[in-house]
């Protein structure tokens, strides 16, 4: 399949009953040994680049660069340049390389874990992702749609 | 970085409050938003959905920020690991097969 519609989610905060909307979407990271680990990731609109902790990418035995950039920051942590191999859950068996900064030491527990981010940068010139709020069976609160270019 | 609202009121943030393991129990108010939800929201929110929703919330209202392994199951969310070592030892001393569905991280 090279279209994907996955509901957005919903969520309804207890104090002020307002309903939160989010994106996520499940890759399929390529380990050092060639299996296959499935992660969750927000897509994110506002993100320019895809980050990942690099603690947990050795966790799962992602390949990420020995040495971190000199002189690059995001949140006070050091950055790895790297990729991804991934293939995204639901859709073909299509393998795709995105960019990627895995932050921090990946020796040493993050001290506040982050969530996996889809940014833009490299991703959206390989597939197209649409927020497409019209409501439909199955997803009340509209759709990301994902699509193979 | 992705703002995300944090409702500090939420035993997930509460140290004091215990925090179940396995199958997660539903909150009586979770229940009643996707029920409320789902009467306002017809016919788009389809009983699947609904369980979704009830599974990402409950996940939320226990371990909202919290580093956990978790799994969706047809009975509803399983945590079955918290905290970084926790995590690290469950990954290390269950196969690869017994993984699958297994994410890890914040929900």
């Amino acid at each position: 399949m090279s279209r994907l519609e996955l509901p957005l989610q919903g969520r309804r905060l207890r104090t002020t009953g307002d309903l939160l909307l989010r994106a996520e979407l499940v890759l399929s990271l390529k380990t050092n040994r060639g299996n296959w680990h499935d992660a969750l990731f927000l897509v994110d609109s506002g993100t320019e680049m895809t980050t990942m902790e690099a603690a947990e990418a050795r966790r799962h035995d992602l390949p990420i660069p020995r040495k971190p950039v000199p002189g690059l920051n995001l949140h006070g942590q050091e950055v790895r340049a790297g990729l991804l191999r991934v293939r995204i859950v639901g859709l073909d068996a299509t393998e795709y390389s995105f960019p990627c900064y895995f932050l921090g030491d990946p020796d040493v527990p993050p001290p506040k874990q982050r969530r996996n981010l889809l940014g833009l940068t490299g991703v959206v010139n390989q597939i197209c992702l649409c927020f497409d709020g019209t409501p439909s069976v199955g997803a009340p609160h509209g759709c990301l749609i994902v699509e193979k270019r | 970085m992705a703002s995300e609202i944090v409702e500090l009121t939420l035993p997930a943030h509460d140290p004091t409050a215990p925090k179940p393991r396995g199958l997660l129990p539903v909150p009586p108010e979770v229940e009643a938003a996707v029920a409320e939800e789902q009467a306002r929201l017809q016919p788009y929110f389809t009983d699947e959905y609904a369980k979704r929703t009830r599974d990402y919330m409950t996940l939320r209202h226990w371990y909202e920020g919290m580093y956990v392994a978790y799994r969706y199951t047809l009975q509803g969310i399983e945590v079955l690991a918290v905290g970084w070592d926790e995590v690290g030892k469950f990954l290390e001393e269950t196969p690869p097969e017994a993984r699958q569905g297994v994410f890890t991280g914040p929900p």
